[in-house]
């Protein structure tokens, strides 16, 4: 009597086995299917294709042609300019982006501990200001160069200053405010995401850590609550760190374009410099994949940080 | 009578003996042209007010009668009159300064009635007998002249004076009548009978016939009537008869407007609407002069009536003329959109979907089913009906009206009546202020003026109207009662803002609020008038509250200033404190008076009805609305905004020219309208308009999907796009030299000047053309619009200082201790380019291979600009609007147009006290002009933007001509007094076309100033890399200016930087290129060095080679001699050059023939 064997998995080569696999999974994949398609086409191709320009002379008009290395290697060796924006863009992510960070945790933290309804409340307020989009414009108004600007208006009345100051045509204050106003901006997407963490975590969890011997809400916070939210903490790293990188808008909007003596000039800036200003989309390519290299280094980074939580 | 011949030919030796002596004048007075001097300013800004005025003449003498009574006859002078003999005469026309280009005021018969024809500017003047002291009011009978589409405005002047400030501001109305269409009637369910309604129509008194629309079948076509009756209004009820074209969408078209000028008699009033009743001008015995001086438009006068002023008969007294008349039977509607004649281009038929009672009504397509709105607001504007009834007696007049635009405050207007009885006065008082009051939604109403009867009830006014008469009944904007208290608010606005800038003078804008100023010593007359100021606002509030019945936001902002102004004026501490908060309410209150001027009323339809009848049903019911919102909703997703107004199918076939533009949809209505009416029918050539949004190009570009022609795009663009391959060179088009250069070559190649024939001057083309990488120049657009700045002064402000308007840098230095000694300052970009052309320098050097600041004329313009904002405190950051507003900033540099706009429209209140002029220039050595005097060269740098048509048009041909169409003059002049007549004042459109200018809606004076600019501009070419200059300028800028860097040093750091970026930029695009330091003459040196040393190393080897090949068989002896190394120096010699080498090379032949011989 031939009894059918069980097909196993040394059976079969590495292809058919996934073939296996994914028929047999099929409805999986057909849920799948359209945001794989959408993140493939608007995320995934882009990228791709910015590595590519980024090897061509493409100016947005004209056929491009292949320029091999020339791209990288003037941008590494003969662009002082994109030094600057680096050392900018590093400072901030260093600065911003923990500091978000923790600000984040912080606040979720302490907003957790107050009463629902007013928790709902203060939750709105703390999230404000990412979610009405040009509200940073504010700052702006505040720290206006007109001499009837607000800060400008208190100094000059106050007698601290003699002649309105151009907060942000000034190199000296650049740097300092928008560093101000990004930490102002950046309670956003993980701040809500660490309030859901917070929210989800298993009471009996603290109960039990009670019994075992957690003596101070510090070793609670350290021993059980970050642990459990450790897929939060993620999250809200990856977009803290993604944010802090890609800051340049609220900047341009403050500062104009480009800053004062690139006082204050991103990466991002140097990419839309040179990709809508002068037109070398070939070579504004070569900057967004240079800094597409960076985040996804600084991510793992952070992933491996994250790992150390609770040890 | 008839004239005598004698009479004619002294008319004429008088018109052109004036014309020749203004002439004369005009050649002399040629310096003092270009800026009023301040004896000029102060004679025309001081002068009293009318309220004064009154006030000034009312005196009685000891007996109790007025020294300056109401005239006992009228006094009638023909324009025309030369005759002293015969009263009163015309004394002759005087021009204005030496640029004055018109013909001067002369007799015509041209529109039925000799008249004089006075032009836009110069002042005409008359001769008056006056009897005896007293008060004439003025009625001048006038003929619109119809050229461009602004009012006519004119300054009275007795004896040269100006009696008072408002005589500056005379505004007298044209005549706009509309070209309705043809109604096409059908059935719509097709069971009445075309023949039916045919006869029907004509039963009705329409002028109608039956026409053939083809597949469609047939129509009647109803001819729109110019006197409207009861039949006829039932019909057009009945069928919902629209005399209006419709688009391919069955969207109404707005008809076309006519200036259809008749003539029209005006009493001089007040044209903001202040004064309800018409001025009265004081006259002494004996001969007086009556001047007009021309400020904008021609027109012609016929006569000017002194009489003696009327006052107005009451409600009761008009009813009692017709004691006997009873209710007339007869119902006329007339459907507010069918208008006889407007005052302005701005009244026209306007959509209204937000209810379904307003007739007619549609959900799925535009009907213009009503008039006026936020276009009908300003005084002095009117509209006019014309009807008749069938049967005699008194009527009521009611309306479906809507104002929601002032909240708690109600709309007036003036009622005047011509036919059967009426005059074209107002036929009662209560009639000149018929009122209309505020709601959200649609309201009806009798008219009445809010006047209640002894039961609390309205007071709703019957007319009387006889059978079979044409009347016409005319509602002009006023300000009624409301006229006095805005105008006392304006007065009292004037007053704070004159405190203000007293305040400002002493303490600065920002004063230390802990200082002791001592104002009650230093300035008592301030703190008193800010005291009485907030009494007077107290007491205008209360008052508005009374009128008004309600305590509305605008009663609380009256308020809240004379609070304010009470508690600075009563304390001398705290004025310091609440300086800012006053100049904030100023602008408040500047706001409020601009805003209470405003009287917005829109008409659905106009019923004339028998007494007994309620006023028309004004709002939906709510099942009916409910449905009209439903229906509208559900066809909000059908309704195609972006062809709304094309006439023909959009096609995609290669003839049809595809033009973009990203402005607004007002400006594409009317380009869409010009391209229908002119340009389509002209040339043949179909155009397809796409109105896109701002942003669009470039994706659409790059997709390959981009336009035809591009109107917009600005210059820096122009030449970004051109240089990489996406614009259409135009020099070789058909025409092109002959429109935008100086010189044009014709078919023999003879060259001609242009110069008079250009629309478009070297500083606009500069900016659009670019040489290639051989170094031919191409340009790539036409420019339609150009921008500069100019200068910006408050007139009373430097008036009052003392400080002549100045015409130079020198003179703008000297008036810089003045103003901020005063606390005041200047308004200035960050532009050195202005002085870099001015000192005659230029951005670029060697066709834009390098930046030219490093030249020392580059580095004295960044320096004197860098020291105007260093040494002089300018402010860097400011809004002008604001401080020139409150006279902070009395003179500024700033965008003519843009600035104009805004200021029109944003700062009423100091309408008149401003003006624009030519920049401030640096006196040169030389002479620019060849007049004999070194000049003042005050050129502005000016930029453009421009159309253009894109690679790939598959219709150049066609692309071209729309764009030399649209570039043109004749394109230009139309579009912008569209614009100006269908939103107003604020809507001036800066052309680049020279030849357009003297046609826009500029007053006389503006033109002067903008043509004088015009004539002196310089701009900057676009190179590749262009970019990077304002970048680093900028920084060098603000290192001086913060960190008190000196600005060469700074500006010298970044040349090389700069060069290297233009440099690497001309790679891109294979343009030629210098090293880092190198000038281009260096470089040719260099490249001729080069060839004659690599020409001379040539030669000199194959010398040496032929040398070696004779010495070689010299030394050695050998025999077999070879000739062809001889044969081959010679080959090389003519290589290099044959000609020059033609001995050598004959030479070395001979030597090697002799050589061949040999062996």
């Amino acid at each position: 009597m031939s009894k059918k064997k069980a097909v196993i998995r040394s059976d079969m080569t590495r292809a058919q086995w996934t073939w296996k696999e994914m028929k047999r999974n099929k409805v999986a994949y057909v849920m799948v299917a359209p945001y794989m398609l959408i993140f493939t086409l608007f995320t995934v191709v882009p990228v791709l294709l910015s590595v590519v320009i980024s090897f061509t002379d493409f100016n947005l008009l004209e056929m491009p042609n292949v320029v091999f290395f020339d791209n990288y290697i003037r941008l590494f060796l003969d662009d002082d300019i994109f030094m600057t924006a680096c050392q900018n863009t590093l400072i901030f992510a260093v600065i911003v982006g923990p500091a978000s960070y923790i600000m984040s945790l912080m606040v979720a933290w302490f907003i957790n501990e107050l009463p629902p309804k007013i928790r709902a409340i203060v939750t709105l307020i703390f999230y404000a200001p990412s979610i009405s989009g040009q509200v940073y414009l504010i700052w702006g108004t505040l720290f206006s160069g007109d001499s009837y600007g607000w800060v400008n208006g208190i100094l000059l009345d106050l007698g601290l200053i003699t002649e309105e100051i151009q907060w942000f045509q000034d190199a000296d204050y650049v740097m300092p405010l928008c560093i101000v106003v990004a930490i102002w901006t950046s309670l956003g997407t993980s701040f809500l995401s660490f309030i859901a963490g917070l929210q989800g975590i298993d009471r009996s969890m603290y109960e039990a850590g009670a019994v075992d011997g957690v003596r101070n809400r510090w070793q609670e916070l350290w021993y059980i609550t970050l642990p459990s939210m450790k897929p939060q903490l993620m999250f809200g790293a990856v977009m803290s760190i993604t944010s802090a990188f890609g800051f340049g808008g609220v900047v341009t909007a403050l500062c104009g374009f480009p800053s004062v003596d690139y006082a204050a000039h991103t990466i991002m800036h140097h990419l839309d410099d040179y990709g809508g200003m002068r037109f070398e989309v070939g070579y504004s390519s070569a900057i967004a994949v240079v800094l597409f290299a960076i985040m996804i280094g600084a991510n793992m980074l952070v992933k491996k940080v994250l790992s150390k939580v609770g040890q | 009578m008839k004239k005598t011949k004698f009479q004619r030919i002294l008319a004429f030796v008088l018109a052109f003996g004036f014309l020749f002596g203004g002439a004369v004048s005009a050649g002399a007075a040629n310096e003092t042209a270009e800026r009023s001097s301040l004896a000029q300013i102060r004679e025309q800004l001081n002068a009293i007010s009318y309220e004064e005025y009154v006030a000034k003449y009312g005196d009685v003498d000891d007996d109790g009668q007025p020294l300056f009574p109401r005239a006992e006859e009228d006094i009638v002078i023909d324009a025309t009159n030369t005759d002293p003999e015969k009263g009163a005469y015309y004394a002759g026309y005087t021009p204005v300064g030496s640029n004055d280009a018109t013909k001067g005021a002369y007799f015509t018969n041209e529109a039925g009635y000799m008249g004089l024809f006075t032009p836009s500017s110069g002042t005409v003047s008359w001769k008056v007998n006056i009897p005896a002291d007293a008060k004439y009011s003025i009625v001048i009978e006038y003929w619109p002249d119809a050229a461009k589409e602004t009012s006519i405005e004119r300054i009275l002047k007795i004896n040269d004076e100006i009696p008072f400030a408002e005589a500056r501001f005379l505004t007298l109305p044209k005549i706009y009548t509309t070209i309705a269409p043809e109604a096409k009637v059908t059935d719509p369910e097709g069971e009445i009978s075309v023949q039916t309604l045919y006869e029907e129509a004509l039963a009705a008194g329409f002028e109608a016939r039956i026409a053939n629309a083809g597949s469609e079948g047939t129509y009647v076509a109803v001819t729109s009537p110019t006197v409207w009756t009861s039949a006829m209004a039932d019909y057009v009820t009945k069928y919902e008869v629209r005399f209006f074209t419709d688009d391919i969408d069955d969207n109404e078209l707005r008809a076309k407007m006519e200036q259809t000028p008749e003539w029209r008699s005006y009493e001089l009033r007040d044209a903001d609407g202040f004064y309800a009743e018409s001025f009265e001008f004081v006259f002494k015995a004996g001969w007086q002069t009556i001047s007009l001086e021309a400020v904008n438009e021609s027109m012609t006068i016929k006569s000017i009536r002194l009489i003696r002023h009327q006052d107005m008969i009451s409600y009761e007294e008009y009813k009692a003329k017709h004691p006997n008349a009873t209710s007339g039977h007869d119902t006329v509607l007339i459907q507010a959109e069918y208008v006889g004649a407007t005052s302005s281009k701005n009244i026209y038929p306007v959509e209204d979907r937000s209810d379904a009672a307003t007739m007619p009504s549609s959900t799925d397509r535009v009907l213009l089913n009503t008039i006026g709105g936020d276009k009908w607001q300003t005084a002095g504007q009117w509209v006019r009906y014309t009807f008749k009834v069938d049967s005699s007696g008194f009527y009521n007049i009611a309306a479906r009206y809507r104002q929601n635009v002032l909240d708690g405050m109600y709309v007036c207007r003036r009622l005047t009546i011509v036919g059967g009885e009426y005059n074209g006065a107002v036929p009662f008082k209560e009639a000149s202020e018929l009122r209309f009051n505020y709601d959200s939604n649609w309201q009806s109403t009798l008219f009445n003026n809010g006047d209640t009867d002894e039961n609390g009830n309205l007071k709703n006014y019957e007319f009387y109207f006889e059978a079979g008469v044409e009347y016409t009944i005319e509602m002009e904007v006023t300000l009624g009662s409301m006229g006095d208290i805005v105008r006392r608010v304006d007065a009292s606005l004037a007053s704070i803002n004159k405190d203000y800038l007293d305040i400002m003078k002493l303490t600065g804008a920002n004063p230390d609020e802990y200082r002791d100023y001592g104002f009650n010593r230093i300035m008592p007359d301030t703190m008193i008038d800010m005291i009485n100021q907030s009494v007077a606002l107290y007491q205008i509030a209360a008052e508005l509250e009374a009128v008004t019945g309600e305590k509305s936001s605008n009663v609380a902002t009256l308020e809240r200033v004379a609070w304010l102004l009470d508690r600075m004026g009563k304390n001398e501490d705290e004025v310091a404190k609440y300086l800012d908060q006053l100049k904030s309410y100023i602008g408040t209150l500047g706001t409020w008076v601009g805003d209470a001027k405003t009287q917005p009323l829109q008409l659905d339809y106009i019923v004339i009805q028998p007494l007994e009848g309620e006023a028309p049903q004004a709002e939906a019911g709510f099942f009916a609305s409910l449905w009209h919102e439903i229906r509208s909703f559900i066809m909000s997703f059908f309704r195609n905004y972006n062809r709304m107004g094309a006439t023909s199918e959009e096609s995609d076939d290669a003839e049809t020219v595809e033009v973009w533009l990203a402005y607004g949809r007002d400006q594409a209505q009317v380009i869409r309208n010009l391209i229908n009416n002119d340009f389509t029918p002209d040339t043949g050539v179909n155009v397809n308009l796409k109105l896109v949004a701002g942003g669009t190009l470039l994706p659409s570009v790059l997709a390959g999907m981009g336009p035809d022609v591009y109107i917009g795009i600005g210059q820096g663009d122009v030449i970004n796009y051109a240089i990489r391959g996406a614009l259409v060179p135009i020099e070789n088009m058909p025409d092109f030299d002959k429109i935008a250069l100086g010189t044009y070559v014709d078919e023999n190649g003879v060259e001609h000047d242009n110069s008079a024939g250009r629309q478009f001057n070297d500083a606009a083309m500069l900016t659009l053309g670019i040489a290639d990488s051989s170094g031919v120049f191409h340009y790539y657009g036409l420019p339609e619009t150009q921008n500069f700045n100019m200068m910006f002064v408050r007139k009373d402000i430097l008036a009052d200082l003392n400080v002549e308007i100045p015409k130079t840098w020198d003179d703008v230095l000297a008036a810089i201790p003045v103003l901020q000694a005063n606390n005041m300052q200047i308004g200035m970009h960050t532009d050195y380019k202005i002085f870099l052309y001015q000192m005659g320098g230029e951005l670029f050097a060697d066709e834009g291979m390098r930046i030219n600041l490093d030249s020392n004329v580059g580095l004295e313009a960044f320096d004197t600009m860098c020291n105007y904002f260093t040494m002089y405190s300018f402010p860097y950051k400011y809004d002008f609007a604001n401080r020139f507003r409150t006279g902070e900033m009395p003179i500024g540099f700033a965008s003519y147009n843009g600035t104009y706009n805004h200021l029109t429209v944003f700062a009423t209140e100091i309408k008149g006290l401003w003006a624009f002029y030519p920049m401030p220039g640096i006196e040169s050595d030389e002479d620019l002009d060849g007049d004999g005097k070194t000049d003042i060269n005050n050129v502005s740098v000016s930029s453009v933007s421009a159309i253009c048509i894109m690679n790939g048009c598959s219709n150049e041909a066609g692309s071209w001509e729309f764009m030399k169409w649209h570039a043109g003059a004749e394109c230009q002049i139309d579009y912008s007094n569209e614009m100006v007549a269908i939103i107003g004042p604020s809507a001036k459109h800066a052309t680049a076309n020279i030849q357009a200018l003297d046609q826009m809606p500029w007053t006389n004076e503006e033109y002067t100033q903008i043509m004088f600019q015009f004539e002196h501009l310089a701009s900057i070419p676009n190179y590749p890399g262009s970019y990077i200059i304002d970048r680093y300028t900028g920084f060098a800028f603000l290192a001086a200016y913060e960190d008190n860097a000196d600005p060469i040093t700074e500006l010298k750091s970044y040349i090389n930087t700069i060069n290297k970026e233009i440099t690497r930029k001309r790679q891109e695009f294979e343009l030629e290129t210098l090293e880092i330091g190198q000038t281009l003459t260096q470089k040719r040196i260099d490249q001729l060095l080069a060839a004659y040393e690599s020409d001379y190393a040539a030669a000199n080897e194959a010398l040496q080679a032929a040398a070696d090949a004779v010495k070689t068989h010299v030394d050695t002896g050998i025999e077999e001699l070879n000739d062809q190394l001889l044969r081959q120096a010679a080959q090389n010699f003519s290589e290099i050059d044959a000609n020059a080498f033609a001995k050598t090379i004959e030479a070395l032949n001979n030597a090697a023939t002799v050589i061949a011989k040999n062996n």
